[in-house]
């Protein structure tokens, strides 16, 4: 059997365990694994050794003849496993800690936790970071250069200064709106965005508080009526 | 059936360059009339569970299509010129090509579509012209690609079409919210709104589900098979002959021809980057358009190879397609050899 690192649950006995046992037919139900590694939440059915991610999980089950409702039901399940799992820590592997300081300042001004959650909430610094060291790995040269100039342009505009996340609110957005034409402002702009949104496997948008926020309903399956207008179009006929 | 496995060296009757929307419509077409079929695809052979809901990687990343990162489009006009990087072009780069991650929309052409040069004549900037063959010449073939893909539509609502002789083999897909203050506000204007033919199962067919309308359909794989593709579809129609092999991750880089410039096979690079002559008596060039066009030795298609005139038409016909983002941007036409 694989070892993997971190924490695991048992879910024998909720909803999750009955619905676990329901489709897999496991007496055990199985047990949860947060790959702190992958960043994929595993599920591990003890009795074949087998690991799951949450998306094979929820189509592994399936045959062809499916319904709506059999996967609303796993995907209640499986939300139910991914915030549990949503508190593990993680380690930033590619920026510094001054980075991830100044970083962090900033995306909490592109996105702000005002009058809900914003980028600090959903990590978008750890995606910043995870984008570093895989898909964006070749934006790396930009970070540096770009954070160069921004501690410059801080110094600056206030001199006296330590740290970006020193300055007041008010100062880190004048400093922002001192590089907002730059093209490292683009870039920073789009992950930050993406790490407010894009799918938690990616080390951002934790706990789903980028698609709570924008209400978007990460649902596989949806069935008529889709919204007000289909539901009342009949009796409006009327 | 055990799936065919032919060798290189093998002469196969044909072979299709391309598992896409056309590809695998041919690969299809010949393997179950008995010619034994090679079928060399650029990228992947991935199936449902491969697919997911992510975003990231999907519409922002190339998931589904070529990264241009890896795989730049140059342009040169001549082999003397240095070649320059082009905007790249997006095409599906995996068995099922383009069908698996298009939109859906499955539209088949008005029949004003294919004289569009008598009724407009000599338009200054454009190059219209007047296919040789009718609408009426392909209805039956629509016809039955509609029912070999499985396509969701309703007959008749469409004032525009052109006569059909059979209705789609799958009831419409519910119109949703926005689709009902669409239809009404383009209603009052006067036009005449209708559900879009679409690649996507609104009742279970052939063994596959319905959708279960989760949404993502543009740049997405279907992780249900309800979306139409070829992957789907046709193409394991193919391979439970017993006669088709499709070959993923084959890099197609050059048409080999004999001294009387007859096709004798193509040379690709396999998954180790190895260079491999698969031969073949026939081949069919079902890749996009574009690609066709900006060979990268020029010799084989852009300038006096055996397929210069089929190339430039492919590529007339990709940007065509394009627009309306419907029926697979590849022009479909055997290679004959030796022309």
């Amino acid at each position: 059997m694989p070892t993997y690192q971190g924490q695991s649950h048992h879910y024998g006995a909720g909803l999750f365990g009955r619905l676990a046992k329901w489709l897999t037919g496991h007496e055990n139900g199985g047990k949860l694994w947060p790959d702190t590694k992958s960043g994929r939440i595993m599920w591990l059915l003890e009795e074949e050794n087998v690991l799951l991610t949450r998306r094979e999980w929820i189509l592994g089950s399936l045959g062809l003849v499916i319904t709506p409702h059999v996967l609303l039901a796993q995907q209640y399940a499986m939300r139910a496993v991914q915030a549990a799992a949503d508190g593990h820590a993680v380690a930033f592997e590619y920026l510094d800690g001054g980075a991830v300081r100044a970083l962090s300042a900033l995306a909490a001004e592109i996105i702000p936790s005002d009058d809900g959650p914003g980028a600090t909430e959903a990590g978008a610094v750890y995606f910043i970071d995870r984008a570093l060291l895989t898909f964006d790995a070749d934006k790396r040269d930009q970070y540096k250069e770009g954070l160069r100039q921004i501690e410059a342009l801080r110094s600056k505009l206030f001199p006296g200064s330590a740290s970006v996340e020193g300055l007041t609110r008010e100062h880190r957005r004048e400093l922002i709106r001192g590089f907002e034409t730059s093209e490292f402002f683009k870039i920073l702009r789009t992950h930050v965005v993406l790490g407010f949104l894009a799918n938690p496997e990616y080390g951002g948008n934790r706990g789903e508080v980028g698609w709570k926020y924008i209400n978007f309903d990460d649902q596989m399956a949806f069935e008529p009526p889709f919204g007000y207008y289909d539901a009342h179009q009949k009796d409006e006929a009327k | 059936m055990k799936k065919a496995a032919f060798r290189p060296s093998d002469e196969v009757d044909f072979l299709v360059i391309g598992a896409g929307a056309s590809g695998g419509v041919i690969a299809k077409e010949l393997a179950t009339a008995g010619f034994r079929v090679v079928v060399l695809e650029q990228g992947p052979y991935l199936g449902p569970s491969d697919y997911s809901h992510d975003e990231l990687k999907y519409t922002i990343m190339p998931g589904l299509t070529n990264d241009p990162k890896v795989q730049p489009i140059t342009y040169r006009k001549s082999a003397q010129e240095p070649a320059k990087l082009m905007k790249a072009i997006e095409y599906g780069r995996q068995v099922g090509g383009g069908s698996v991650h298009f939109t859906a929309n499955y539209w088949r052409f008005h029949e004003s579509d294919f004289h569009e040069h008598n009724l407009f004549g000599d338009v200054k900037g454009a190059s219209l012209a007047d296919w040789p063959i009718s609408y009426q010449n392909l209805e039956p073939f629509y016809t039955k690609a509609e029912y070999e893909l499985g396509i969701s539509g309703l007959a008749g609502a469409n004032p525009f079409e052109g006569p059909r002789s059979k209705p789609y083999p799958l009831p419409p897909m519910p119109v949703k919210s926005s689709g009902v203050l669409f239809e009404r506000a383009t209603r009052k204007m006067g036009l005449h709104p209708f559900p879009a033919p679409l690649a996507v199962l609104s009742q279970p067919y052939r063994g596959r589900p319905a959708c279960v309308h989760c949404g993502f359909c543009e740049s997405f794989g279907c992780e249900m098979q309800a979306k139409s593709s070829t992957l789907v579809s046709v193409i394991p129609v193919a391979e439970e002959t017993g006669r088709c092999e499709i070959r993923p991750n084959s890099y197609v880089r050059k048409i080999e021809v004999n001294a009387h410039g007859r096709v004798t096979g193509a040379l690709y690079f396999d998954q180790s980057r190895k260079e491999v002559l698969q031969r073949a008596k026939v081949e069919a060039i079902c890749t996009d358009g574009v690609l066709e066009a900006t060979n990268p030795e020029g010799e084989e298609f852009g300038e006096e190879g055996p397929g210069r005139d089929s190339a430039i038409e492919s590529a007339t016909l990709g940007k065509r397609l394009a627009g309306s983002r419907g029926c697979g941007r590849e022009a479909v036409r055997a290679r004959r050899p030796g022309r």
